[in-house]
């Protein structure tokens, strides 16, 4: 099953994989976000916000923006 | 509404087309190309001809101008335009989600078409305990896409009216770890998470490398005299690292660094402060004496001075006694 996958955090991700049907967003996270805690992220499907077990549907539009995002000075 | 949403998603769709529409292609590596080609006619000749040494020397030299030419080639495909275009398709449907989503998420969203403006407004933003007031986050899109953010109250670091927030200064935003993920939402037309991403980055404070930092937003206080001064006006006494304003610290004329009350001593001659490093003692009183005011017998000018009433007197009585 194919859903768009953004990842709003680090060197930024945006692309359409390939993910098992019945898969929850909090099956996604942890799959896709190797470090951090998902209270720290906005996670979004079709731009909503969601529960930690919804389960994707195919080309479903996934977010995961982090809360915090540090600036810096020029 | 809808409608003027619609508008908007159109005005938006056709900026990222007409940037798109005429994609630029390198030009081939058609001298490398060329340089293959005179190599492989002299070759042929040196083959004919049976002149083996010639050849050897040719071979070697085509082997490195088609590595060239490959290496070239590579770059070449590599540069494409269309190979490293988003998987993403930008489209004014995407667009219009977009639009509607960040009607819903943010408490103000305006556009102006003939200006080709996009905002919306942050709620009120305090970071550790001072508040900075709304922002405003506007995208432009007339020529290129760029954008600018706003104080709607601002409440701007005392030592600098320009800073309306750690990570703003004159309306530009230093985006730091968002830099990269701002650049790849606005390529690709992700316009609701670029807003999401300003606006997250609005609500962290980076204490490690702020304009004006959080600490001293509203100025120093002076720990001599107690008042709130900005932190330009401030030194850092260079012996007990406390902060003094401009009026209660102390220049040391020795060494020209700055020192706060308690890490002056008094001249007793001149009345001048220096610091403890830069002092000397009378070696005969111990008073504190500077280096200008200091004999070279290491005593003050009074000392000094009985000391050269003691030595003349013994010269007296060394003549004397000598005349004797």
């Amino acid at each position: 099953m194919r859903v768009l996958f953004i990842n709003n955090d680090g060197g930024g991700f945006a692309d359409y994989i390939d993910v098992k049907p019945e898969t929850t967003v909090a099956q996604l996270f942890e799959q896709r976000s190797s470090h951090g805690n998902a209270s720290d992220y906005l996670i979004r499907v079709n731009r909503q916000a969601c529960s930690s077990d919804q389960v994707l549907q195919e080309n479903d539009r996934v977010s995961f923006t982090p809360t915090k995002i540090e600036g810096a000075t020029a | 509404m809808k409608q003027q949403l619609l508008r908007v998603a159109l005005a938006l769709a056709e900026h990222y087309q007409q940037q798109t529409t005429q994609p630029e292609i390198l030009d081939l590596p058609q001298e490398y190309w060329d340089q293959c080609e005179a190599l492989q006619r002299k070759l042929r000749i040196c083959y004919t001809q049976g002149w083996t040494l010639a050849a050897a020397a040719l071979q070697q030299q085509y082997t490195s101008v088609t590595q060239d030419l490959i290496r070239r080639l590579s770059h070449h495909q590599n540069e494409l335009p269309w190979n490293n275009q988003s998987p993403l398709k930008i489209s004014a449907r995407e667009i219009y989600t977009d639009l509607e989503c960040l009607e819903e998420e943010f408490s103000e969203f305006e556009f102006d078409l003939r200006n080709c403006t996009l905002s919306v407004t942050t709620e009120p933003i305090t970071l550790e305990s001072i508040e900075l007031g709304e922002f405003l986050i506007e995208l432009s899109w007339g020529n290129e896409l760029s954008y600018q953010v706003i104080a709607q109250q601002p409440n701007p670091a005392r030592s600098d009216d320009s800073v309306t927030h750690p990570h703003l200064q004159n309306e530009d935003l230093c985006e730091g770890d968002g830099r990269h993920l701002i650049k790849q939402a606005l390529e690709q037309g992700r316009l609701f998470d670029f807003f999401q991403i300003v606006a997250n980055i609005l609500r962290t404070y980076n204490s490690s490398s702020p304009y004006v930092s959080l600490d001293e937003w509203h100025g120093v206080v002076c720990s001599d005299c107690g008042s709130t001064n900005c932190a330009d006006d401030n030194h850092d006494c260079a012996k007990c690292s406390t902060t003094i304003c401009g009026h209660c610290y102390y220049g040391c004329p020795g060494c020209d660094h700055s020192y706060c009350n308690s890490c002056v001593v008094e001249c007793k001659s001149c009345d001048q402060m220096y610091c403890a490093y830069c002092i000397r003692q009378c070696e005969n009183c111990l008073t504190n004496i500077c280096p200008s005011c200091i004999y070279e017998s290491e005593r003050c000018h009074d000392c000094h001075e009985e000391l050269k009433e003691e030595k003349s007197e013994e010269q007296k009585t060394t003549e004397a006694s000598i005349k004797v």
